[in-house]
């Protein structure tokens, strides 16, 4: 057992077995969800993490250890958020074929987004710092992330939360468009992506492809509006 | 690949330098990608290279958002009380904005097809 745990200690001295431990978690992840049809609620980012924590607990490393060494994957969501501005650019003009309704839907729907959750945390006894890693919920996670470390919230918890939100949006947003009898798959896609940005987007391309893009467009335009107005709030508030 | 790669690094690099000397509250990763879409609206194109360079790294998000992500189960007593607040958060919250964004989403264009129809 001691020589066990002298080797694992060897192997995560460089950044070697975080990394493959997290590829594993990942491929384990993609894995069952291919397996099991491409459930909407359990994403590989879910049942990838799920997988990976297991693994934590069962070997003898503790998490600040193995996220030094893992470090050496994060530092990649710096290129992708940036990379983030293309499939934006990419969409962008599909804001012409409804510009009015998308504008006022992003404009008022984005800080909805965000104040209806911290609302509701808030009234139920959530602490300062809760609140801001609930603030963008609702925004791609590496700016999400971005946003909860530079306001003071908790990252992880930020990942966390925008993932499980991705995840609800995915499940209810069809729902909602019946039971509001909307058939226009454009506003479905643009609701999708300015709720739930990612996951619910890889969703909606699943639903079709004026779905995707228009969740896509979503997606990138909550990012960077929520990115903007967000510190603005915040350094109002303080 | 390497090209487009490099590209993007550097709008992070000038992201990053704007975000430190002006002291603009948000991150630099963030201020990178805004600067890139602005470049990209000037320019009107996006290079192959720098499309595929992007896919690639998009496309990888999830693996990348990992290590942090499970931290999550490693806050410990952090997080006592407050899991009911952020599930209600979650839950209700995203069912009440989504409801908002499709009622004003339909509600909007119907006034701006409506008069399209008449005419």
């Amino acid at each position: 057992m001691e020589q066990i745990s002298g080797l694992i200690n060897h192997l995560s001295q460089t950044p070697l077995l975080p990394v493959a431990l997290t590829l594993i978690a990942f491929q384990l992840g993609v894995e069952l969800f291919n397996r099991l049809k491409h459930p909407a609620w359990l994403p590989p980012i879910v049942s990838g993490g799920l997988i990976l924590v297991l693994m934590l607990w069962l070997l003898p490393l503790d998490y600040p250890s193995y996220y030094e060494g893992a470090r050496w994957l994060s530092f990649l969501l710096g290129p992708a958020t940036v990379a983030l501005a293309i499939p934006l650019f990419l969409q962008f003009h599909h804001i012409r074929a409804m510009f009015k309704p998308i504008t006022a839907t992003l404009l008022i729907g984005a800080p909805l987004a965000a104040g209806l959750a911290m609302l509701i945390a808030w009234g139920l006894g959530a602490d300062t710092k809760i609140l801001i890693s609930l603030a963008p919920k609702s925004v791609t996670a590496p700016i999400a992330v971005s946003l909860a470390d530079l306001l003071g919230g908790i990252g992880s918890l930020a990942v966390g939360i925008v993932a499980l939100t991705g995840v609800v949006g995915s499940l209810m947003a069809a729902p909602i468009c019946r039971l509001l009898k909307c058939d226009d798959e454009r506003i479905l896609g643009f609701t999708m992506g300015l709720n739930g940005h990612g996951i619910a987007t890889a969703r909606a391309f699943e639903i079709s492809p004026t779905t995707g893009a228009f969740s896509s467009l979503a997606m990138g335009l909550t990012g960077a509006y929520t990115a903007l107005f967000l510190p603005l709030l915040f350094g109002l508030i303080d | 690949m390497i090209r487009g790669f490099t590209l993007i690094l550097l709008f992070w690099i000038l992201g990053e330098s704007l975000h430190f000397l002006s002291g603009i509250p948000i991150s630099g990763n963030v201020l990178g990608m805004l600067l890139l879409f602005g470049w990209l609206m000037i320019r009107q194109q996006v290079s192959p290279e720098l499309e595929r360079s992007s896919q690639l790294l998009i496309a990888q998000l999830s693996l990348l958002l990992l290590p942090g992500g499970v931290g999550l189960f490693f806050l410990g007593d952090r997080m006592q009380g407050q899991w009911l607040p952020v599930l209600a958060a979650i839950v209700i919250g995203t069912l009440l904005s989504m409801l908002f964004c499709v009622w004003l989403m339909k509600r909007l264009s119907h006034k701006v097809d409506t008069p399209k129809e008449a005419g």
